[in-house]
């Protein structure tokens, strides 16, 4: 049987793309998040599933919005979940002034090296749609740099 | 009041403008044929890179970076940035429109820039290295 698996040399330097990427990710994560902490007092997980319910078109949905107790400082906790399936999850957590961290995530069927676009950017884009509806819900404009 | 495509557009555009700031501020350091060359060899990529410009273009400075949807097909967009003012615009087929489009597409631009980036950041901390 014929292998199409690339060799490990591309192998080796896709998983550093792909750890880049990641990170990438994750600093972007900050703005949105910036603006859900913003709204933690009066954004429930309910209100989340009643007023927006799919966030996503083909990836996901919330099940867990709310803050919580992270190593003594509050930290606002986000769990998504796949639609499709509901099989992949991941959990992230944002400390205000530090970059967003995933708890746990879990890929089913597994992610390829080759094709990562449903880790962390699945989740970044579920999370900047997620925060899109949220501020026109709350009729807010992004704050601006200068 | 602002729609909801509007908000995450404005969003996208917010979260763009770091990648494309990394790209201009390295840009003499970046060896653009091979970089394009990693990108297209990714394979979850949707859209495909053919050209990285830096230039001046009637008195401004521009980053242009030309997709297209695969090899064969004819340009699917072209984005371009504006250090000086740090302002973004897009065509697609020749027509100006905004960078929403579609959320899909919204979505296939930005996971372009991110993963152009990714490896721009790979390319020159390769160079420290050395």
């Amino acid at each position: 049987m014929r292998d199409f698996s690339p060799p490990s040399e591309q192998m080796a330097q896709l998983k550093r793309v792909n750890s880049v990427r990641r990170e990438l990710c994750l600093q972007m994560m900050v703005i949105p998040f910036q603006q859900l902490w913003a709204h933690r007092d009066t954004l429930t997980l309910a209100k989340i599933q009643r007023d927006f319910p799919a966030i996503f078109q083909s990836v996901g949905e919330v099940t867990e919005f709310q803050e919580v107790e992270h190593e003594g400082r509050q930290a606002l906790s986000i769990r998504f979940v796949e639609m499709y399936g509901k099989e992949s999850t991941a959990h992230l957590l944002y400390l205000p002034g530090a970059k967003p961290k995933v708890l746990c995530e879990h890929y089913n069927p597994p992610v390829s090296v080759r094709y990562p676009l449903i880790t962390t950017g699945g989740w970044l884009n579920a999370l900047t749609k997620l925060t899109a509806r949220v501020m026109v819900h709350y009729d807010e404009d992004l704050p601006n740099d200068k | 009041m602002t729609t909801q495509s509007q908000q995450r557009t404005d969003l996208y555009l917010k979260l763009s403008l770091p990648l494309l700031d990394f790209i201009w501020e390295h840009k003499d350091r970046l060896k653009v044929d091979p970089l394009v060359e990693a990108f297209n060899e990714l394979e979850h990529a949707s859209l495909k890179l053919d050209r990285i410009m830096a230039q001046a273009n009637r008195g401004r400075l521009e980053l242009m970076l030309v997709f297209s949807v695969g090899p064969g097909r004819k340009p699917a967009g072209i984005l371009t940035y504006y250090p000086e003012s740090r302002q973004i615009s897009s065509s697609i087929a020749g027509s100006i429109v905004p960078i929403s489009g579609t959320d899909r597409i919204q979505t296939a631009w930005f996971n372009a820039l991110v993963d152009l980036v990714a490896l721009a950041e790979l390319q020159v901390n390769e160079q420290v290295e050395l």
